[in-house]
């Protein structure tokens, strides 16, 4: 049954024709001219073909992209030289920017301190001066004060007295009597 | 005794039809019809023109818009043919002869893959298999090595090639007919070996399962063989093709810069 199935199995083998058969067992090992020759022309077109429609579009476009590539990494190394150098110069003006700012504010700073000193100094002397004058102004003001309240007093003891005394003494010796009295005081 | 003659005659009838498969043949056949082939052209003949076609159709189609930046097909051409001129050409022959013969062996790389994958798509055969293809290709190969060097080092140029300096002239005298035939033995491996791998796969194929007509379900297991064969045949394609591409760069490059 099974030796069946398998005769039905080579019954589905096509059979090779006579000029496979031939070809087939004079072996595949012999080269054949016509092959060959064939083999070369459809391998001449082509690599012909090729060449116009591929190899020399795509090998000059890579070359170009290389090149281009290799321009844009010079170019990104020359930029990145540049920025570096700005970054530099731009480091050092802050660094500049920075000392002439401490100095401008050290300097600021001296005048200030020169100024409020020559200021206080100023201040001072005219405080003292104000000083001299309000305490001389006092001075002359309390002479004063006391020369007015002398004579307002003798006024005033020689007005009572005389109110007093106005029928019992004369005027010239009660004045005598005041001014000795006033002396005392 | 019976049991034994129909297995032999089985044995014989697979082998006639691996034979008839993996050999030239005047017709093409197709699912449900014969093609049959002109006098002057066989079916390996047919596959050269074939595949000649898919690749001027395949390139013509990918380059038709000269993008800056390729994409998709273009693109993935486009690596190959950039790995072929870098690590093919370039890599053995130096920058400049690099450069200016990269299209002979982008050709070469592209033409010997196309045929050996064609081998591993039903309705097409192997034409790499063919004895006449893998020898016209191996002496394009060795047409370029002498052809090239006596036009880059002219008559005296080649013929020191096979001269290697500073060896005695007794040594000489054995050493330079072996490095000549050294050149036309390296175009025979060349052809060999991509005529036998391309061959061989093929048959190893053909007879695992012919296994299965010969000793029947019980060398089912054979059929597993074979899709595991096929399956490597996928990477050996690609491989045969980088393989006969690099040596035949290799040899170019031997020939024309002997000093190194």
């Amino acid at each position: 049954m099974a030796e069946t199935s398998q005769e039905q199995a080579i019954g589905t083998i096509e059979q090779p024709t006579p000029y496979e058969n031939e070809e087939a067992q004079a072996g595949f090992l012999k080269v054949s001219a016509p092959m060959m020759g064939l083999t070369w022309l459809t391998f001449g077109i082509l690599a012909f073909v090729l060449y116009k429609i591929a190899w020399k579009p795509v090998l000059s476009a890579l070359d170009n992209r290389e090149k281009q590539i290799s321009a844009a990494l010079d170019e990104a190394e020359k930029t990145r030289e540049a920025y570096a150098e700005i970054e530099q110069q731009r480091q050092k003006l802050i660094d500049e920017a920075d000392a002439k700012a401490r100095e401008i504010v050290e300097q600021a700073r001296k005048a200030a301190i020169e100024s409020a000193q020559i200021i206080e100094a100023k201040a001072r002397d005219e405080a003292g001066i104000m000083l001299a004058n309000a305490e001389r102004e006092i001075t002359t003001a309390h002479a004063a004060a006391l020369a007015d309240l002398r004579r307002e007093s003798a006024d005033l003891a020689i007005s009572l007295s005389r109110k007093i005394l106005a029928d019992q003494i004369d005027e010239p010796r009660s004045r005598d009597i005041v001014k000795r009295i006033l002396e005392k005081v | 005794m019976a049991a034994a003659s129909t297995t032999a005659e089985r044995t014989q009838a697979v082998k006639d039809y691996v034979f008839s498969h993996v050999s030239n043949s005047d017709h093409w056949a197709l699912p449900f019809f014969d093609v049959h082939l002109p006098g002057w052209l066989t079916l390996h003949g047919l596959m050269l023109i074939v595949a000649a076609l898919i690749l001027i159709a395949l390139f013509g189609l990918a380059f038709r818009r000269n993008d800056r930046v390729p994409r998709g097909l273009a693109g993935a051409l486009e690596a190959i043919v950039k790995f072929v001129r870098d690590n093919i050409s370039i890599a053995n022959l130096g920058e400049e002869d690099g450069r200016r013969m990269a299209p002979l062996f982008c050709s070469l790389f592209f033409f010997v893959l196309t045929l050996n994958l064609m081998g591993i798509v039903p309705l097409f055969a192997t034409a790499t298999g063919n004895l006449g293809v893998t020898t016209a290709l191996a002496l394009v190969t060795l047409g370029v090595m002498i052809g090239g060097a006596i036009y880059k080092n002219g008559l005296i140029g080649f013929a020191k090639a096979f001269v290697p300096a500073g060896i005695p002239i007794p040594v000489l005298i054995i050493l330079a007919p072996i490095e000549f035939m050294g050149m036309f033995i390296k175009t025979f491996a060349l052809t060999i070996r991509l005529f036998a791998n391309m061959l061989a796969g093929h048959i190893v194929i053909f007879v695992l399962l012919g296994l299965v007509v010969i000793f029947g379900g019980i060398a089912l297991p054979s059929v597993v063989l074979a899709i595991g064969i096929d399956l490597l045949e996928v990477l050996i394609a690609p491989l045969q093709a980088y393989i006969f591409t690099l040596l035949s760069a290799m040899f170019i490059a031997q020939i024309h810069h002997p000093e190194h």
